[in-house]
């Protein structure tokens, strides 16, 4: 119950730390066995981080490219379809796709990276488990 | 017969959301439940209730007022608080869930082991709160007065009766169901309108949408002064008067508006010829603009450097929405990391849905309803629109679900709001618990009634932007840093958050106070973004790597946490 009671400085946590028997966390896991969790754990998050970056400097090319693009090619600004101004079909509509695809792509990649990573540790963990 | 369809609509909407949220009383028992709703949402009625969360009087009224009166640079609000959504998604939404923390207290303190940056952190929640909370008061205010005719202070009241009623009553539990609900009664609200009208008025001349400065009139069109209104003419105008302009009693007779500005008396009416330049209101008026249909937000009254201002606008709602702190919390009723990213994934398509319509609705209102610039404000054009352009029961029936919706904007996100702060208040400031719990939301609701009084006509739009600004510059860096980078120590954070934060919200306060009015002052303190997120994103790095020896002992074992799989995380339990 104590552990429901919000307040207090990590009460709020759903976790304490020390509560999990994390792998190469506890005191009784040989030097070797946390040095290979770190790297392989490290190895994770700077493919997720890479594949965060990447998507992120994609959209941010796509989308946030216009006001330079027209602050450059001032003609743009005129340029009407069907009567409509470029800037209405642009903000208006079309950067949604394109940002539901960035996320949908990255969804797939970062469940992608998660599965490998998984399969990695099932690996390595029964090669080292038949030593 | 209009007041009184409003008014049943409005009275709906607020029922239904007591209904919804009564049934939560009965199920929610603990603290957790309160908080949380005990982490037992699935992905598309979560994703309903951030999204109905989220969308606030800003998005349902301001946006479309905004770009009606400044142009469609206007819509990178809509665009950026979409965006937000994928940036959040794209950085911190998954390994945020697995960490499991409430609050953004709850990660500073958890994260780095501070109780010292977990208190600042609260006191800027409680900023970012209050900076959002007083445009959904305010819009609730507005709102009655402009379709109930009633003062004021009447929507402010009875928002903050339901809203910190509701919460105190049902917590967090009823509230998810209230805002999935939500969600789609504003979708409702604002999409049918906007296609019904479209379809009824869409066709025609578009060339209003090019023009510079103020639009033409496209028919013979009467204007009927709802109120005493000062007029800004350009060119000569000629109309017929009836009733009282510029001090002169006039029944029915030509009258030569010279450029300048006029007086018309509430109550007066002005025809005008097809043709005929719209004068604007004074209260409107964008004296140096740029082109209506340019992608540029302008800034003070010499509009300097628009290019910059819009790339601080891009930079605070990009990167605001993660820190927003009543945001947060609803990822924590996700699952796991993966459904909180199909979450989010889901919150951006609802989210694209919404957006298009604000743009739809400002459009119709610029060419088929020009006289809005004589007698709109900006946040009561989206609530004119209508009955203005659809005269007869089927523009009363619209205006009444516009309404309706608008109120459930104001109930929503004021409501999540409200636990926030609630939140923040009893956990970090008192000693928590339900009854705390409670306590807080009915004083928390209390105050946000009595601020909005004392601030009567704020831009929503505007207020809600430099809450993004200042959530960008100091909680943004902080959670992007504390997820992917090990280095980041309490120091680092304390700096990046009080400079950031401190900075953005010192600039802000200039801007109210009127004390920067031309060139880059100007622009780089209403728009402080540009500024403040790499300082505080500098200043948290320089800081930390300085402070490298104090980065905490548990780092290794939170970014495991943090980034493990789920089937992993399980595993290793």
């Amino acid at each position: 119950m104590d552990g429901d009671q919000p307040g207090g400085p990590i009460r709020t946590l759903a976790w304490g730390p020390g509560e999990d028997s994390l792998p190469g966390s506890s005191g009784d896991v040989a030097q070797p066995d946390r040095d290979y969790w770190q790297i392989l754990i490290k190895s994770l998050v700077r493919a997720q981080l890479g594949l965060s970056l990447l998507c992120l400097a994609f959209a941010l090319a796509v989308t946030a490219s216009f006001p330079i693009l027209c602050a450059v090619l001032p003609r743009l600004i005129r340029v009407t379809v069907l009567g409509l101004p470029v800037t209405l079909i642009a903000l208006g509509v079309g950067v949604f796709p394109v940002i539901l695809v960035i996320g949908a792509f990255y969804v797939k990649q970062a469940a992608r990276l998660e599965r490998q990573f998984s399969q990695l540790v099932e690996r390595v963990d029964g090669a080292r488990s038949d030593d | 017969m209009t007041e009184f369809v409003s008014i049943a609509a409005i009275t709906v909407v607020m029922f239904l959301t007591i209904g919804v949220g009564a049934r939560g009383v009965r199920i929610a028992r603990t603290p957790a439940d309160f908080m949380v709703a005990a982490r037992e949402v699935s992905p598309p009625v979560n994703a309903a209730a951030i999204s109905g969360e989220y969308l606030s009087a800003a998005s349902f009224l301001g946006i479309a007022g905004l770009v009606f009166v400044q142009g469609l640079g206007s819509l990178w609000y809509s665009v950026g608080y979409a965006a937000g959504y994928l940036v959040l998604l794209l950085l911190v939404a998954a390994p945020l869930r697995r960490f499991g923390a409430y609050t953004i207290p709850d990660f500073a303190g958890g994260r780095l082991q501070s109780q010292r940056l977990r208190q600042w952190s609260t006191v800027l929640v409680l900023i970012i709160g209050w900076f959002y909370l007083l445009p959904q008061m305010d819009g609730a205010g507005l709102t009655l007065q402009v379709v109930l005719g009633v003062p004021y202070w009447i929507g402010v009241v009875v928002l903050g009766v339901v809203v910190s009623g509701n919460i105190a009553m049902g917590g967090m539990k009823g509230i998810t169901f209230v805002q999935a609900f939500q969600y789609w009664l504003k979708i409702c609200a604002i999409g049918i309108p906007a296609v019904v009208l479209l379809m009824y008025a869409g066709r025609g001349s578009t060339s209003n949408l090019t023009v510079n400065g103020a639009p033409i009139f496209q028919h013979p069109t009467t204007v009927t002064m709802t109120q005493a209104v000062r007029l800004v003419v350009k060119r000569p105008t000629s109309v017929i008067a009836t009733g009282v302009v510029d001090g002169h009693a006039d029944v029915r007779k030509h009258v030569l508006l010279r450029p300048g500005t006029h007086t018309v008396s509430r109550g007066s009416t002005l025809r005008f010829r097809a043709g005929a330049r719209v004068p604007v209101r004074l209260l409107l008026l964008q004296p140096h603009s740029p082109a209506w249909n340019s992608p540029f937000v302008s800034v003070g009254p010499d509009g300097a450097h628009p290019l910059a201002a819009t790339y601080g606008l891009i930079i605070a709602t990009f990167f605001g929405a993660i820190g927003l702190p009543h945001i947060l919390v609803r990822f924590y009723t996700n699952r796991d990391g993966a459904s909180a990213r199909r979450t989010t994934l889901i919150v951006l398509l609802l989210l694209s849905v919404f957006y298009i319509f604000p743009a739809i609705l400002s459009v119709l209102g610029r060419l088929r309803a020009p006289q809005l610039y004589l007698t709109g404000s900006t946040d009561g054009i989206v609530l004119a629109l209508p009955s203005l352009i659809l005269p007869g029961p089927a523009g009363t029936t619209l205006a009444a679900l516009v309404a309706a919706g608008a109120f459930a904007a104001f109930l929503s996100t004021s409501s999540g709001l409200l636990v926030s702060v609630a939140g923040a208040f009893s956990h970090d400031l008192m000693r928590g618990g339900v009854r705390s719990f409670r306590w807080c939301a009915l004083g928390a609701g209390a105050v946000a009634v009595l601020a909005a009084l004392l601030v009567e006509n704020f831009s929503a739009t505007l207020l809600v932007g430099w809450a993004f600004a200042i959530a960008a510059s100091s909680f943004c860096p902080l959670l992007v840093l504390g997820i992917w980078w090990r280095g980041l120590t309490w120091r680092g954070a304390m700096a990046g958050v009080l400079l950031g934060g401190g900075g953005c919200c010192a600039a802000i306060t200039a801007t109210m106070l009127g004390l920067a009015h031309s060139g880059w002052s100007a622009v780089l303190l209403s728009y402080p973004a540009m500024w403040t997120v790499p300082l505080a994103f500098a200043v948290m790095i320089t800081v930390s790597l300085a402070s490298r020896h104090e980065r905490p002992s548990d780092v290794d074992q939170i970014m495991l946490r943090m980034h493990l799989p789920d089937a992993l995380l399980q595993r290793t339990r």
